[in-house]
Protein backbone atom coordinates (compact mmCIF):
# COMPACT_ATOMS: atom_id res chain seq x y z
CA UNK A 1 0.00 0.00 0.00
CA UNK A 2 1.46 3.12 -0.91
CA UNK A 3 -0.33 6.60 -1.08
CA UNK A 4 1.38 10.00 -1.83
CA UNK A 5 0.92 14.23 -1.59
CA UNK A 6 2.74 16.59 -2.87
CA UNK A 7 2.74 20.46 -2.17
CA UNK A 8 5.03 23.22 -2.70
CA UNK A 9 5.29 26.20 -0.01
CA UNK A 10 6.69 29.52 0.06
CA UNK A 11 7.27 30.50 3.40
CA UNK A 12 8.62 28.61 6.71
CA UNK A 13 4.66 29.34 7.91
CA UNK A 14 3.60 27.26 4.74
CA UNK A 15 5.83 24.61 5.92
CA UNK A 16 4.59 24.71 9.22
CA UNK A 17 1.09 24.41 8.35
CA UNK A 18 1.92 21.00 6.35
CA UNK A 19 3.41 19.69 9.82
CA UNK A 20 0.10 20.91 11.49
CA UNK A 21 -1.80 18.83 9.21
CA UNK A 22 0.13 15.96 9.12
CA UNK A 23 -0.47 16.32 13.10
CA UNK A 24 -4.16 14.73 13.26
CA UNK A 25 -2.82 12.11 10.86
CA UNK A 26 -0.74 10.58 13.76
CA UNK A 27 -1.54 8.21 15.95
CA UNK A 28 0.82 5.64 18.70
CA UNK A 29 3.11 3.96 17.67
CA UNK A 30 3.81 5.93 14.22
CA UNK A 31 6.84 6.42 12.55
CA UNK A 32 7.51 9.83 10.34
CA UNK A 33 10.60 9.87 8.28
CA UNK A 34 11.71 13.24 7.11
CA UNK A 35 14.01 13.31 4.10
CA UNK A 36 15.66 16.62 2.39
CA UNK A 37 18.67 18.33 2.34
CA UNK A 38 20.00 20.66 5.34
CA UNK A 39 17.98 23.94 4.77
CA UNK A 40 15.12 22.40 3.37
CA UNK A 41 12.30 22.89 6.21
CA UNK A 42 12.88 19.62 8.40
CA UNK A 43 13.08 21.43 11.75
CA UNK A 44 9.82 23.75 10.65
CA UNK A 45 7.98 21.43 9.86
CA UNK A 46 7.68 19.94 12.96
CA UNK A 47 7.08 22.98 14.73
CA UNK A 48 4.07 23.14 13.35
CA UNK A 49 3.50 19.53 13.69
CA UNK A 50 4.37 19.79 17.60
CA UNK A 51 2.02 22.92 18.07
CA UNK A 52 -0.79 21.27 16.10
CA UNK A 53 -0.99 18.34 18.89
CA UNK A 54 -0.48 20.77 21.79
CA UNK A 55 3.27 21.18 21.98
CA UNK A 56 4.18 24.76 24.16
CA UNK A 57 8.10 24.63 24.19
CA UNK A 58 10.05 25.63 21.06
CA UNK A 59 11.30 23.05 18.51
CA UNK A 60 14.50 23.41 17.56
CA UNK A 61 16.87 20.79 15.67
CA UNK A 62 17.93 17.85 17.89
CA UNK A 63 21.22 17.95 15.91
CA UNK A 64 23.72 17.87 18.71
CA UNK A 65 21.31 16.20 21.50
CA UNK A 66 20.02 13.31 19.19
CA UNK A 67 16.61 13.64 20.56
CA UNK A 68 14.07 15.80 21.77
CA UNK A 69 10.75 14.75 23.70
CA UNK A 70 7.28 17.05 23.83
CA UNK A 71 4.80 16.17 25.98
CA UNK A 72 2.09 16.86 23.49
CA UNK A 73 -0.69 13.96 22.79
CA UNK A 74 0.41 11.58 21.56
CA UNK A 75 3.59 12.20 22.74
CA UNK A 76 6.39 13.14 20.28
CA UNK A 77 10.31 11.84 20.26
CA UNK A 78 11.79 14.21 17.75
CA UNK A 79 14.86 12.76 16.29
CA UNK A 80 17.94 13.74 14.01
CA UNK A 81 20.16 10.95 12.87
CA UNK A 82 22.61 13.40 11.22
CA UNK A 83 25.54 12.73 13.44
CA UNK A 84 25.54 8.49 13.43
CA UNK A 85 27.61 6.61 11.47
CA UNK A 86 25.89 3.01 12.04
CA UNK A 87 23.07 1.33 11.90
CA UNK A 88 23.53 -0.06 15.14
CA UNK A 89 23.66 3.67 16.93
CA UNK A 90 19.84 4.31 15.11
CA UNK A 91 19.23 0.47 16.99
CA UNK A 92 20.69 2.14 20.36
CA UNK A 93 17.79 4.55 20.36
CA UNK A 94 15.88 2.40 21.49
CA UNK A 95 12.47 4.26 19.79
CA UNK A 96 11.11 0.90 19.97
CA UNK A 97 10.23 1.37 23.65
CA UNK A 98 8.38 5.28 22.86
CA UNK A 99 6.65 3.79 20.00
CA UNK A 100 4.78 0.88 22.22
CA UNK A 101 4.73 3.16 25.27
CA UNK A 102 2.03 5.47 22.54
CA UNK A 103 4.68 7.41 21.22
CA UNK A 104 5.21 9.04 17.80
CA UNK A 105 8.48 9.46 16.64
CA UNK A 106 9.47 11.78 14.22
CA UNK A 107 13.23 11.32 12.47
CA UNK A 108 15.00 14.19 10.53
CA UNK A 109 17.47 12.22 8.31
CA UNK A 110 14.93 9.69 8.16
CA UNK A 111 16.56 7.96 4.73
CA UNK A 112 19.40 6.44 7.53
CA UNK A 113 15.96 4.94 9.42
CA UNK A 114 14.48 3.31 5.97
CA UNK A 115 15.98 -0.65 6.97
CA UNK A 116 14.29 -0.04 10.46
CA UNK A 117 11.19 1.77 9.60
CA UNK A 118 10.76 2.31 6.02
CA UNK A 119 8.13 -0.37 5.69
CA UNK A 120 5.47 1.52 8.14
CA UNK A 121 6.15 4.89 7.95
CA UNK A 122 5.12 8.27 7.07
CA UNK A 123 7.75 9.67 4.73
CA UNK A 124 8.24 13.14 4.21
CA UNK A 125 10.43 14.49 1.45
CA UNK A 126 11.14 18.53 1.06
CA UNK A 127 12.91 20.20 -1.24
CA UNK A 128 14.19 23.20 -2.75
CA UNK A 129 11.93 24.84 -4.96
CA UNK A 130 12.51 27.81 -7.78
CA UNK A 131 12.96 30.26 -5.14
CA UNK A 132 14.77 30.73 -2.37
CA UNK A 133 11.68 30.76 -0.14
CA UNK A 134 10.15 27.71 -1.97
CA UNK A 135 9.84 24.05 -0.86
CA UNK A 136 8.66 21.07 -2.67
CA UNK A 137 6.73 18.59 0.37
CA UNK A 138 5.76 15.17 -1.00
CA UNK A 139 4.25 12.68 1.89
CA UNK A 140 3.93 8.99 1.04
CA UNK A 141 2.12 6.80 3.33
CA UNK A 142 3.62 3.39 3.47
CA UNK A 143 2.54 0.28 5.43
CA UNK A 144 -0.95 -1.17 6.29
CA UNK A 145 -1.42 0.87 9.15
CA UNK A 146 -1.74 3.89 6.61
CA UNK A 147 -4.05 2.38 4.41
CA UNK A 148 -7.31 3.68 6.22
CA UNK A 149 -5.62 6.91 6.52
CA UNK A 150 -4.13 7.28 3.29
CA UNK A 151 -7.19 9.86 2.52
CA UNK A 152 -6.13 12.18 4.65
CA UNK A 153 -3.11 12.80 2.90
CA UNK A 154 -4.33 14.93 0.18
CA UNK A 155 -6.01 17.51 2.88
CA UNK A 156 -2.16 17.38 4.39
CA UNK A 157 -1.17 19.20 0.77
CA UNK A 158 -4.07 21.48 0.84
CA UNK A 159 -2.39 22.73 3.93
CA UNK A 160 0.19 24.37 2.37
CA UNK A 161 0.27 27.28 -0.21
CA UNK A 162 -1.19 24.76 -2.69
CA UNK A 163 0.44 24.50 -5.92
CA UNK A 164 4.29 26.18 -6.69
CA UNK A 165 4.30 29.58 -7.59
CA UNK A 166 1.24 30.70 -5.66
CA UNK A 167 1.74 34.10 -4.17
CA UNK A 168 3.15 33.54 -0.20
CA UNK A 169 0.75 34.13 2.59
CA UNK A 170 2.05 35.91 5.54
CA UNK A 171 3.99 34.93 8.26
CA UNK A 172 2.49 34.16 11.22
CA UNK B 1 30.97 -13.20 50.17
CA UNK B 2 29.23 -10.35 49.52
CA UNK B 3 27.22 -9.51 46.64
CA UNK B 4 25.34 -6.55 45.09
CA UNK B 5 22.90 -7.17 42.44
CA UNK B 6 21.45 -5.30 39.99
CA UNK B 7 18.47 -5.62 38.16
CA UNK B 8 16.88 -2.99 35.16
CA UNK B 9 16.92 -5.34 32.21
CA UNK B 10 12.50 -5.10 31.41
CA UNK B 11 10.28 -3.15 33.28
CA UNK B 12 11.47 -3.62 37.16
CA UNK B 13 14.24 -1.92 38.95
CA UNK B 14 15.87 -4.03 41.02
CA UNK B 15 18.19 -4.56 43.97
CA UNK B 16 19.66 -7.03 45.96
CA UNK B 17 22.53 -7.81 48.66
CA UNK B 18 23.50 -11.59 48.92
CA UNK B 19 25.75 -13.66 50.57
CA UNK B 20 25.90 -17.54 50.54
CA UNK B 21 23.02 -17.83 52.68
CA UNK B 22 20.86 -16.08 50.19
CA UNK B 23 19.50 -12.77 49.83
CA UNK B 24 20.16 -10.22 52.65
CA UNK B 25 18.07 -7.51 51.63
CA UNK B 26 16.14 -6.37 48.26
CA UNK B 27 14.10 -3.51 47.28
CA UNK B 28 12.26 -2.93 43.97
CA UNK B 29 10.13 -0.73 42.10
CA UNK B 30 8.31 -0.30 38.48
CA UNK B 31 9.29 3.44 38.42
CA UNK B 32 8.48 3.68 34.66
CA UNK B 33 10.75 5.75 32.43
CA UNK B 34 12.63 6.79 36.16
CA UNK B 35 15.08 3.80 35.72
CA UNK B 36 18.08 6.18 36.70
CA UNK B 37 16.57 8.36 39.47
CA UNK B 38 14.86 4.72 40.92
CA UNK B 39 18.37 2.84 40.89
CA UNK B 40 21.08 4.43 43.34
CA UNK B 41 18.23 5.54 45.78
CA UNK B 42 17.10 1.71 46.05
CA UNK B 43 20.60 0.75 46.31
CA UNK B 44 21.38 3.22 48.87
CA UNK B 45 18.53 1.88 50.63
CA UNK B 46 19.13 -1.81 50.34
CA UNK B 47 22.73 -1.38 51.73
CA UNK B 48 21.28 0.55 54.64
CA UNK B 49 18.70 -2.46 55.54
CA UNK B 50 21.47 -4.97 55.09
CA UNK B 51 23.50 -2.99 57.14
CA UNK B 52 26.13 -3.49 54.51
CA UNK B 53 28.68 -0.63 53.20
CA UNK B 54 29.94 -0.37 49.11
CA UNK B 55 33.41 -0.89 50.81
CA UNK B 56 32.53 -4.74 52.57
CA UNK B 57 31.44 -6.00 48.74
CA UNK B 58 32.94 -8.66 47.09
CA UNK B 59 31.36 -8.15 43.88
CA UNK B 60 28.60 -6.79 41.55
CA UNK B 61 25.95 -8.60 39.55
CA UNK B 62 24.27 -7.20 36.76
CA UNK B 63 21.47 -8.54 34.16
CA UNK B 64 22.49 -7.40 30.65
CA UNK B 65 19.48 -8.53 28.86
CA UNK B 66 17.77 -8.96 26.89
CA UNK B 67 15.89 -6.73 27.38
CA UNK B 68 15.04 -3.15 26.98
CA UNK B 69 17.75 -0.26 25.90
CA UNK B 70 16.96 2.30 28.90
CA UNK B 71 17.12 0.01 32.01
CA UNK B 72 20.27 -2.06 30.86
CA UNK B 73 21.96 1.18 30.06
CA UNK B 74 21.50 2.27 33.51
CA UNK B 75 22.14 -0.91 34.94
CA UNK B 76 25.09 -1.72 33.20
CA UNK B 77 26.67 1.65 33.84
CA UNK B 78 25.73 1.83 37.24
CA UNK B 79 27.55 -1.82 37.33
CA UNK B 80 30.46 -0.58 35.94
CA UNK B 81 31.10 2.34 37.56
CA UNK B 82 30.60 0.92 41.15
CA UNK B 83 32.78 -2.27 40.30
CA UNK B 84 35.47 -0.05 38.67
CA UNK B 85 35.37 2.67 41.48
CA UNK B 86 35.45 0.01 44.57
CA UNK B 87 37.92 -2.61 42.33
CA UNK B 88 35.68 -5.35 42.18
CA UNK B 89 34.67 -8.12 39.45
CA UNK B 90 31.34 -8.00 37.50
CA UNK B 91 29.27 -11.01 37.68
CA UNK B 92 26.77 -11.05 34.52
CA UNK B 93 23.81 -13.30 33.97
CA UNK B 94 20.93 -13.19 31.07
CA UNK B 95 17.55 -11.86 31.87
CA UNK B 96 16.51 -15.30 30.36
CA UNK B 97 18.56 -17.30 32.93
CA UNK B 98 17.46 -15.06 36.06
CA UNK B 99 14.08 -16.10 34.91
CA UNK B 100 14.79 -19.31 34.65
CA UNK B 101 16.45 -19.88 37.84
CA UNK B 102 13.46 -18.18 39.70
CA UNK B 103 11.37 -20.61 39.00
CA UNK B 104 11.08 -23.97 41.29
CA UNK B 105 13.11 -27.50 39.93
CA UNK B 106 10.61 -29.72 38.94
CA UNK B 107 7.87 -28.16 37.08
CA UNK B 108 8.67 -29.18 33.78
CA UNK B 109 10.21 -27.55 30.86
CA UNK B 110 10.42 -23.78 31.45
CA UNK B 111 11.10 -21.22 28.40
CA UNK B 112 11.51 -17.47 29.52
CA UNK B 113 10.17 -14.85 26.98
CA UNK B 114 11.11 -11.42 27.36
CA UNK B 115 8.65 -8.17 25.81
CA UNK B 116 11.37 -6.73 23.20
CA UNK B 117 8.55 -4.04 22.68
CA UNK B 118 7.48 -3.19 19.08
CA UNK B 119 5.84 -6.82 18.23
CA UNK B 120 9.31 -8.46 18.95
CA UNK B 121 10.29 -11.27 22.13
CA UNK B 122 13.59 -12.47 23.06
CA UNK B 123 13.19 -16.44 24.44
CA UNK B 124 15.24 -19.21 25.16
CA UNK B 125 14.31 -22.71 24.39
CA UNK B 126 14.46 -26.01 26.97
CA UNK B 127 18.07 -27.30 27.86
CA UNK B 128 19.60 -24.54 25.30
CA UNK B 129 22.77 -22.57 26.56
CA UNK B 130 21.94 -19.06 27.17
CA UNK B 131 24.12 -18.19 23.70
CA UNK B 132 21.00 -19.26 22.07
CA UNK B 133 19.02 -16.67 22.74
CA UNK B 134 16.21 -16.21 20.17
CA UNK B 135 14.70 -12.83 19.25
CA UNK B 136 11.63 -13.14 17.20
CA UNK B 137 8.12 -12.65 16.71
CA UNK B 138 5.33 -14.23 19.05
CA UNK B 139 4.22 -15.91 16.08
CA UNK B 140 7.66 -17.61 15.23
CA UNK B 141 7.73 -18.35 19.50
CA UNK B 142 4.43 -20.43 19.07
CA UNK B 143 6.04 -21.83 15.68
CA UNK B 144 8.44 -23.07 18.22
CA UNK B 145 6.55 -24.13 20.77
CA UNK B 146 4.77 -26.09 18.70
CA UNK B 147 7.25 -27.87 17.01
CA UNK B 148 8.92 -28.85 20.38
CA UNK B 149 5.36 -30.11 21.85
CA UNK B 150 5.18 -32.34 18.72
CA UNK B 151 9.30 -33.71 19.45
CA UNK B 152 8.40 -34.08 22.88
CA UNK B 153 5.14 -35.87 22.25
CA UNK B 154 7.49 -38.29 19.64
CA UNK B 155 10.26 -38.80 21.72
CA UNK B 156 8.28 -39.47 25.46
CA UNK B 157 4.71 -40.31 24.47
CA UNK B 158 3.02 -38.68 26.89
CA UNK B 159 4.36 -34.94 27.92
CA UNK B 160 3.25 -32.14 30.62
CA UNK B 161 2.77 -28.47 29.21
CA UNK B 162 6.10 -26.29 29.27
CA UNK B 163 5.97 -23.23 31.75
CA UNK B 164 6.30 -19.84 30.02
CA UNK B 165 7.16 -16.81 32.39
CA UNK B 166 8.11 -13.52 31.77
CA UNK B 167 6.58 -9.99 30.60
CA UNK B 168 6.55 -11.76 27.31
CA UNK B 169 4.67 -14.39 27.96
CA UNK B 170 2.06 -12.60 29.69
CA UNK B 171 1.51 -9.88 27.01
CA UNK B 172 0.98 -12.54 24.42
CA UNK B 173 -0.58 -14.96 26.35
CA UNK B 174 -3.30 -15.45 24.07
CA UNK B 175 -1.48 -16.77 21.02
CA UNK B 176 1.16 -18.53 23.11
CA UNK B 177 -1.61 -20.04 24.61
CA UNK B 178 -2.99 -21.56 21.70
CA UNK B 179 0.16 -22.54 20.29
CA UNK B 180 0.40 -26.04 21.18
CA UNK B 181 -1.41 -28.78 22.73
CA UNK B 182 -0.88 -29.60 25.85
CA UNK B 183 -1.65 -25.56 26.20
CA UNK B 184 1.58 -24.22 27.86
CA UNK B 185 1.22 -23.04 31.36
CA UNK B 186 2.05 -19.30 32.47
CA UNK B 187 3.65 -18.05 35.10
CA UNK B 188 1.96 -15.32 37.30
CA UNK B 189 2.73 -11.11 37.46
CA UNK B 190 5.36 -12.05 40.39
CA UNK B 191 7.37 -13.93 37.54
CA UNK B 192 6.91 -10.90 34.37
CA UNK B 193 10.15 -9.75 35.41
CA UNK B 194 13.24 -11.14 36.50
CA UNK B 195 13.43 -11.43 40.19
CA UNK B 196 16.72 -9.17 41.38
CA UNK B 197 16.62 -12.08 45.01
CA UNK B 198 17.25 -14.37 41.51
CA UNK B 199 20.06 -12.83 39.88
CA UNK B 200 21.76 -12.72 43.32
CA UNK B 201 21.67 -15.77 44.42
CA UNK B 202 22.69 -16.84 40.54
CA UNK B 203 25.75 -14.65 41.28
CA UNK B 204 26.93 -16.08 44.49
CA UNK B 205 27.28 -19.40 42.67
CA UNK B 206 29.20 -18.09 40.02
CA UNK B 207 31.17 -16.23 42.28
CA UNK B 208 32.02 -19.41 44.01
CA UNK B 209 32.99 -21.08 40.45
CA UNK B 210 34.85 -18.24 39.53
CA UNK B 211 32.91 -17.07 37.00
CA UNK B 212 33.46 -13.26 36.49
CA UNK B 213 34.45 -10.89 34.85
CA UNK B 214 36.32 -7.23 34.53
CA UNK B 215 34.21 -4.25 34.62
CA UNK B 216 35.13 -2.92 31.55
CA UNK B 217 34.23 -5.92 29.84
CA UNK B 218 30.94 -5.95 30.65
CA UNK B 219 28.61 -5.36 27.56
CA UNK B 220 24.58 -5.08 27.80
CA UNK B 221 22.80 -7.95 25.51
CA UNK B 222 20.13 -5.86 23.25
CA UNK B 223 19.33 -8.50 21.38
CA UNK B 224 18.78 -6.45 18.60
CA UNK B 225 21.94 -6.24 15.99
CA UNK B 226 21.82 -3.82 12.97
CA UNK B 227 25.12 -4.96 11.09
CA UNK B 228 25.03 -2.44 8.53
CA UNK B 229 27.05 1.52 8.18
CA UNK B 230 24.54 4.16 6.97
CA UNK B 231 24.78 4.86 3.73
CA UNK B 232 25.02 8.51 4.21
CA UNK B 233 24.85 9.57 0.18
CA UNK B 234 22.80 12.10 0.88
CA UNK B 235 24.29 13.78 3.59
CA UNK B 236 25.87 16.00 1.06
CA UNK B 237 24.64 19.33 2.51
CA UNK B 238 22.77 22.08 0.59
CA UNK B 239 21.18 21.05 -2.86
CA UNK B 240 19.31 22.28 -5.58
CA UNK B 241 16.12 21.50 -7.67
CA UNK B 242 16.65 23.19 -11.02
Amino acid sequence: MESQATASTATPAQTRAIGAGIAPLLGAGDVVLLVGPLGAGKTTLVQGLVAALGGREPVTSPTFTLAHRYPTSPPVTHVDLWRLGHLQEVVDLALEEELDGGGVVIVEWGEAAEPLYGADALVVRLGWGRTDDERTIAVEARGASWISRAAGLSAVAGAGAGTPGEAAVGEG
Amino acid sequence: MRILAIETATIEVGVALADETGPLASVTARPGRRQAETLHPAIADACRIARITPAELDAIAVDIGPGLFTGLRVGVAAAKALAGGLGLPVVTAMSLEVLIAACPSGLGEVIPVVDMRRGEVAWLMPRSPASTVRVGTPAELAAELAELARESAAAAGNVGPVLLVGDGALRHRELLGASSAPAPVFGGIELAAPPVSSLAVLAIAAMTDGRFCDPAAVCPFYGREADARINWSSRQGRETVS
